[in-house]
């Protein structure tokens, strides 16, 4: 009967036919154009940071934005307190991101796979917490007192009187939107794993249900158990 | 091999190491296609990566470890894709690595199927036992105790067992 020990032959077998034929190809890396293909590595080095520092720039203007019209309009607390709990939520939002951006640079990927991968874990933890958080307080606080500041600083209509039907359409919302977050996560955990869609529509359900976090937790159980002293594997 | 910091020092690392690359590729992907892009990344990886080698392990042993990490974070689709898909030329005839490696030879696809049902790390464990790797040196490059790369061997190659007697049912 075959067994690892058959395999590895045969894997040495492949792995001579392999080094034979890139020897018969002969010496092919100098043969391209090697600056070519560093540009395209720092191309896509690059990249990899444009997404951060977009989400940075953006996050800056809005705190600014908000900012004077939090100066603007202190004293007038019934635009002030929308733009300090968007500026508060921008905040947080950006020192998480930073952080996040900052924990996954100083990962090593030369370090031994157990270990990184614990940290990868870790990581993928706190973020899918984040982005469930994220996203349950943004759908409040980025649609009604988002509409407040946005149409007093940008046109200088009050929302509140804007119509006699104004004020109760905005607190309707605004309750609907809290009593959204436990409706959410209580109907996410019966039916989000049956939920069919696009990756990024699943991906919206898999932060906001916790399957993010619950894969999230299995890998880095599985990690864990991998390191652990044999007399603790289950 | 000294420190690379070079573009030719790099260059001759990717040369010396395309093997090394294309196997850990191997062991994670099963689609041709996507073992392209795993290598691409891989490469990327390598050459971010470069500025912390320390010499405190052998060049090959950190290649290994950085192309492990970086097709077990492919696998779960941490690692950003890259934009620019068109394939790097790495000097490897992927088509032919591929001929060589393929899932034709009835061993072959007995190997595939092991690899196929183990999780990321198992995997990166099979790689390294293939590779000839002893049990402490397995242990040093992953990150774990020699004991635990035993009984974890131990395991796969009970499955293995297992496998091949289902294999030999179904066939009859």
């Amino acid at each position: 009967m075959i067994d690892l020990d058959d395999l590895k032959a045969e894997w040495v077998k492949r792995d001579m036919a392999l080094a034979a034929a890139i020897q018969n190809n002969g010496n092919l890396l100098h043969s391209i154009q090697l600056e070519r293909q560093l540009d395209k590595f720092r191309r896509a080095n690059a990249w990899r940071n444009v997404g951060f520092v977009v989400r940075i720039t953006i996050s800056i203007g809005f705190l600014a934005l908000f900012g004077v019209f939090m100066g603007r309009n202190f004293g007038a607390w019934r635009f002030f307190i929308p733009a300090a709990l968007l500026h508060l939520w921008t905040i947080i939002d950006m020192v998480v991101a930073i952080r996040e951006h900052l924990a996954l640079r100083a990962i090593d990927l030369g370090g031994p796979p157990a270990e990184v991968q614990k940290c990868l874990a870790k990581l993928r933890l706190q973020r899918a917490r984040s982005m469930k958080w994220r996203l349950l307080t943004g759908q409040i606080l980025w649609w009604i007192p988002f509409a407040i500041v946005l149409f007093k600083g940008l046109l200088g209509v009050d929302l509140y009187t804007a119509s006699p039907f104004m004020s109760i359409f905005m607190a309707i919302n605004v309750m609907a939107g809290l009593v959204l977050i436990p409706l959410v996560l209580f109907v996410g955990h019966l039916i989000g794993p049956k939920l069919a869609g696009s990756s990024f529509s699943r991906m919206v359900i898999d932060a906001i249900t916790g399957h993010d976090l619950a894969a999230a937790r299995a890998t880095a159980q599985r990690i864990e158990d991998f390191i652990k002293p044999v007399t603790d594997i289950r | 091999m000294a420190r690379p910091g070079t573009d030719e020092q790099f260059a001759a690392l990717l040369e010396q190491q395309q093997r090394a690359l294309y196997k850990v590729a191997y062991i994670y992907c099963r689609d041709p296609e996507e073992r392209r892009d795993l290598i691409q990344e891989m490469a990327i990886a390598l050459w971010q990566s470069l500025a912390k080698f320390n010499n405190q392990s052998s060049i090959h042993t950190w290649t290994y470890r950085v192309a492990m990490n970086v097709a077990i974070s492919y696998r779960r689709s941490e690692s950003r894709r890259i934009r620019d898909t068109r394939p790097l030329e790495l000097g490897l005839n992927l088509a032919d690595a591929n001929e060589k490696f393929g899932a034709d030879h009835h061993n072959g696809r007995i190997l595939r199927e092991l690899i196929d049902g183990l999780n990321e790390l198992d995997r990166a464990l099979v790689l390294l036992y293939l590779e000839g790797f002893d049990h402490a040196e397995i242990a040093r490059v992953l990150g774990t105790t020699d004991s635990n790369v035993g009984t974890r061997l131990g395991r796969i190659k009970s499955r293995l067992k297992t496998q091949i007697i289902e294999d030999q049912r179904s066939a009859k």
